[in-house]
């Protein structure tokens, strides 16, 4: 059986604030090679069929899942392992 | 006058209350797993957080049945108001455009905050003067309006903004606080009027948004009075 993983992120062109935040407290590690930092939501999708995986993932995400106004997401299908 | 507030889990009951005590008539707290919003002159979407603010604010509350019926009603003329989270889902819902995102500095910001009058000849705010300041609290951490730059000059062409910021709180594009849908009966805002109705709650000056509403009422009215 397949499980999609859905990775939503702010559209590129809106601030994202959670990502700049991070960005201040950087300079409190030893790293020195970020520029920049961005961050998104992540949704796993557990089907329990092999059928129409991908037409069911991208209609609750164009229905549900994800904001066009602001926000734009791929997904990647995995197998299920053992849950 | 007949009035209605939309509850769903996780909405708060002031704009409930205050409605009550200012607005004629009846107001009914509607749950929203009914469906029968036919007979309301003013239908409220009240402030809180309903369904947590899951996935996004307002984002739950609209797939729910009930919002099909508040889309006839916004299509059929009837006047709807969206406070805070109301305002949150009346844009998830397509009924107003664009889009909300967390505060640009991650505070939830709890204060009173002064906003300039942009359009006094809607039905909301007609008792207002043009550019008048008003001070109306807001309360929220999800208030950044946001919008490509085609609907801004869209939302600025029909003079659809209604109420901005003095001093931006959030972020929000072009300083905005409120906005009105293109046909003029949908009004969505994150300040919350209800809680500037008394001087005993610090200012009064929501209360003209309230009395809009009802001369706005009264003037379609008057021939069957």
């Amino acid at each position: 059986m397949i499980k999609a993983v859905v990775e939503i992120s702010l559209k590129q062109g809106v601030l994202d604030a959670q990502g700049k935040a991070i960005e201040e407290v950087l300079d409190q590690y030893d790293v020195d090679g970020v520029e920049r930092i961005r961050v998104g939501k992540l949704v796993e999708l557990s089907f329990a069929t092999d059928e129409n995986i991908e037409e069911q993932v991208e209609a609750l995400c164009d229905q549900l899942l994800v904001n066009h106004e602001m926000e734009e997401y791929s997904y990647r299908l995995e197998e299920r392992g053992d849950e | 006058m007949k009035s209605a507030v939309i509850v769903f889990p996780g909405s708060t009951d002031d704009l409930y209350e205050i409605a009550s005590e200012v607005l004629p008539g009846d107001v009914d707290r509607i749950w929203y797993k009914e469906s029968n919003l036919a007979d309301y002159d003013l239908i409220m979407l009240s402030g809180g957080f309903s369904y947590g603010d899951y996935l996004r604010a307002g984002a739950l509350a609209v797939r729910t049945p009930i919002i099909n019926v508040l889309k006839e009603r916004a299509d059929a003329g009837q006047l709807i108001l969206g406070v805070g989270n109301g305002f949150q889902i009346l844009l998830e819902a397509g009924l107003l455009p664009g889009a909300m995102l967390q505060n640009k500095d991650l505070d939830f910001v709890c204060k009173n905050s002064n906003l300039i009058v942009r359009n006094n000849r809607t039905p909301f705010t007609e008792k207002y003067a043009e550019n008048e300041v008003v001070s109306i609290p807001i309360a929220h951490g999800t208030g950044r309006y946001y919008c490509d730059q085609q609907t801004l000059e869209q939302l600025k062409a029909n003079q659809q903004i209604i109420f901005t910021y003095q001093d931006n709180p959030n972020g929000s594009v072009e300083n905005i606080a409120g906005m009105i849908n293109q046909s003029g009966n949908v009004l969505g805002m994150m300040p919350h009027p209800e809680r500037a109705t008394s001087a005993l709650l610090g200012s009064e000056d929501g209360l003209k948004l309230f009395q809009s509403i009802i001369e706005n009422w009264r003037g379609n009215h008057v021939t069957e009075a």
